[in-house]
């Protein structure tokens, strides 16, 4: 009975240090969250200004217009070959740093890692202008070496868009992989070589299936953050690629429809979260696989 | 299949970890790594397994020289300290890994998964996740996966260590009768002494890198060649002795002073040795050792022993089945003494005045110092 008290006052406790968060958390993310959910299914009149009647007229033009559709599709497409090209990236890059020999290579490692992420995606894809524009680095190379005659074109197109996502991405999908190799015990290695197999196909039978969880943990924090990214594709991409965060920008900033801006981002959030679902639906039954 | 290891050597860097290591480990044989942590055991068995390649020296299986090889062409069943089972199959898949790998058709592979998981008896586990068995379970498992390859020896890395005390002492049993079973040539690193005095045929004793002693573990015990090998395997008393003068017409013993053992009036301990007990001259002799339960005790003085000491119980640690005392000689010195429960009816005290006595043939003589805390790496560098 006592420690049964002392459980409640503890459990009191901890909601205590949880609250400022939470507070935040209700403040910042959950009314924002109602309030734009509201604002998806306002009217508006001719002048796009926003009215007080409800409908699904909002929905009804997303769903309705092909365009719209298209560009769903589109994006999530290309956050689905952004994520999968990140994290044939990030493996090996994981192995690197997990099983580099010298501690201090690994550290070394980490920082290169990490650096990106404390650097701006507006500097980050700045420094992509920098390097592919007209006048760019590549170009004036390429021209001075008399490789060819115009500069290239390498602005504008999704292709440019989707290798600045993976540059941008990477540790996001490097670091979940990372955590699941070093999980593995060594000595599964040396059982499986012990019992006859190559250290490639032990690679195959054994690391491979157990970094399967960081895998997926990597691919769902890629994928949302390449579906959901508006500066890459707009500072690379220009705002003529049909990217769903694009034309949520523009009905922001300029059409000023803001209610068809918020239905198109929960269309949006409808999209990434099925496919995030499905992912965390086959994490969940790979552990539960092995806990049998 | 035998093993012989020559002339093994291991350095990481500056720091030896082997040095000169020569083994030879006969076709059937269970042979016992002992030693303590740090001594280079578990180097040892990498060296065998193949997953390290010594600075120097050889390793021969069944007279082929195998220390080229990497791990996976030395068909070694290997069993790890914490088991190593792959936690995303199932017991059945862990068994069967290794025969997949030999491309075997399914339906052998079936029957001879069963047949390894009947030799540890866990037939009705097979589809069970390794995270739901025991530690002992868990331990088998790896058993037959090991097994289930048919391999030409069997490596085990401190296999029962993380088991608790009562199911380890089971699993010695059915280790040691499962290795008879097979007769599979095993070699077995552990710390533990008990478990390598009662579970092998031989013991190769590992201190600092090298090789202190090998034989069976009732000669390892009994007849310990150094300093090193009496005090870590079990205990004892270990009597630094000069030699002294004695009758000239007394031919059969050596006469020894043991200069930090004295009675009240300062007299050093005197101590005589038959003569046949000894290697050598009784100058090659230093260091004397008597084993705790070899003393024998008694509340008066009596002529019935050759070697017989006056003294006091300085600590008394009740362990059961025996009582282990600490007595000191009155002047300077201590014994360890280990009696059985039923000698005492009422639990001796500190103070008690006690004779203690041994027979000359319980005191082994010991190699001296320096043969074995030679300087660790200097001579095999040249």
């Amino acid at each position: 009975m006592r420690r049964f008290i002392k459980n409640q006052r503890n459990k009191g406790f901890y909601w205590l240090l949880l609250l400022p968060s939470i507070l935040f958390l209700i403040g910042f993310l959950v009314i924002p969250f109602v309030l734009l959910a509201d604002l998806s299914f306002r009217d508006v009149d001719a002048y796009m200004n926003t009215q007080d009647t409800y409908s699904f007229a909002q929905y009804a033009e997303v769903f309705s217009s092909s365009t719209n559709l298209k560009t769903v599709g589109i994006t999530l497409i290309v956050a689905f070959i952004t994520a999968i090209l990140t994290l044939t990236l990030a493996y090996p890059a994981a192995y690197l740093l997990v099983y580099a020999k010298r501690s201090f290579v690994r550290t070394l490692l980490y920082i290169i890692l990490i650096t990106p992420l404390l650097t701006s995606m507006v500097v980050l894809s700045f420094a992509w202008i920098v390097i592919l524009a007209q006048n760019g680095l590549i170009n004036q190379i390429l021209v001075s070496l008399n490789v060819i005659d115009e500069p290239l074109s390498m602005l504008w197109n999704m292709q440019t868009v989707i290798v600045a996502y993976i540059q941008v991405l990477l540790p996001f999908a490097v670091l979940p992989i990372a955590t699941s190799l070093s999980d593995i015990d060594p000595s599964l290695t040396k059982a499986s070589m012990s019992l006859g197999e190559s250290r490639i196909r032990t690679f195959f039978r054994v690391i491979l299936p157990l970094t399967i969880p960081g895998f997926i943990a990597g691919f769902i924090i890629v994928f949302s953050l390449a579906a959901g990214s508006y500066i890459t594709p707009l500072l690379l991409g220009g705002r003529l690629l049909p990217l769903l965060p694009l034309n949520i920008y523009q009905q922001v900033i300029q059409m000023s429809n803001l209610p068809l801006a918020a239905a198109l981002s929960f269309t949006l959030l409808a999209g990434v979260g099925i496919v995030v679902s499905f992912f965390v639906w086959m994490l969940n039954r790979w552990e539960a696989r092995m806990n049998g | 299949m035998s093993i012989e290891v020559s002339d093994i050597s291991q350095y990481f860097g500056d720091q030896a970890a082997l040095e000169n290591v020569s083994l030879d480990i006969k076709e059937g044989e269970f042979f016992s790594l002992l030693g303590p942590s740090g001594c280079g055991k578990t180097t040892l068995l990498n060296i065998i397994a193949g997953f390290l390649y010594p600075t120097t020296g050889t390793v021969n299986i069944n007279g082929n020289e195998v220390t080229d090889l990497p791990p996976y062409r030395r068909k070694i069943g290997m069993v790890f300290q914490n088991y190593a089972l792959f936690p995303h199959l199932n017991v059945f898949d862990n068994v069967a890994y290794g025969l997949k790998v030999q491309k075997l058709p399914k339906k052998e592979i079936k029957e001879r998964v069963h047949e390894s998981l009947s030799l540890v008896k866990l037939e009705a586990f097979a589809k069970r996740m390794p995270q739901q068995l025991s530690g002992g379970q868990q331990q088998r498992v790896a058993m037959a996966r090991a097994l289930a390859i048919r391999p030409s020896v069997l490596l085990l890395d401190e296999p029962l260590s993380n088991l608790d005390a009562k199911l380890r002492k089971e699993m010695q049993t059915e280790l040691r009768l499962l290795q008879q079973k097979i007769g599979i040539t095993t070699v077995m690193v552990t710390h533990d002494q008990e478990e390598a005095l009662s579970m092998s045929d031989r013991i190769g004793v590992l201190g600092e890198g090298r090789v202190k002693q090998i034989g069976e573990p009732l000669h390892i015990y009994r007849q310990p060649e150094n300093r090193f090998v009496a005090e870590f395997i079990g205990q004892a008393n270990l009597l630094e002795v000069t030699p002294a003068d004695h009758p000239p017409e007394d031919d059969r013993y050596c006469y020894f002073h043991a200069d930090h053992y004295q009675d009240e009036e300062g007299e050093p301990l005197k101590l005589k040795v038959l003569k046949e007990n000894l290697d050598g001259p009784a100058e090659h002799c230093p260091l004397l050792m008597i084993r705790p339960e070899r003393i024998h005790i008694s509340d008066q003085a009596s002529a019935e022993h050759a070697n017989e000491v006056k003294t006091e119980i300085q600590h008394v640690n009740y362990q059961g089945n025996a009582i282990q005392l600490e007595v000191g000689m009155q002047g300077k010195g201590t014994f360890q003494v280990q009696v059985s429960d039923s000698v005492f009816v009422d639990p001796p005290e500190i103070g008690m005045l006690l004779y203690i006595s041994w027979k000359n043939e319980d005191m082994i003589p010991l190699a001296g110092e320096e043969s074995q805390n030679a300087p660790v790496y200097q001579e095999s560098k040249k």
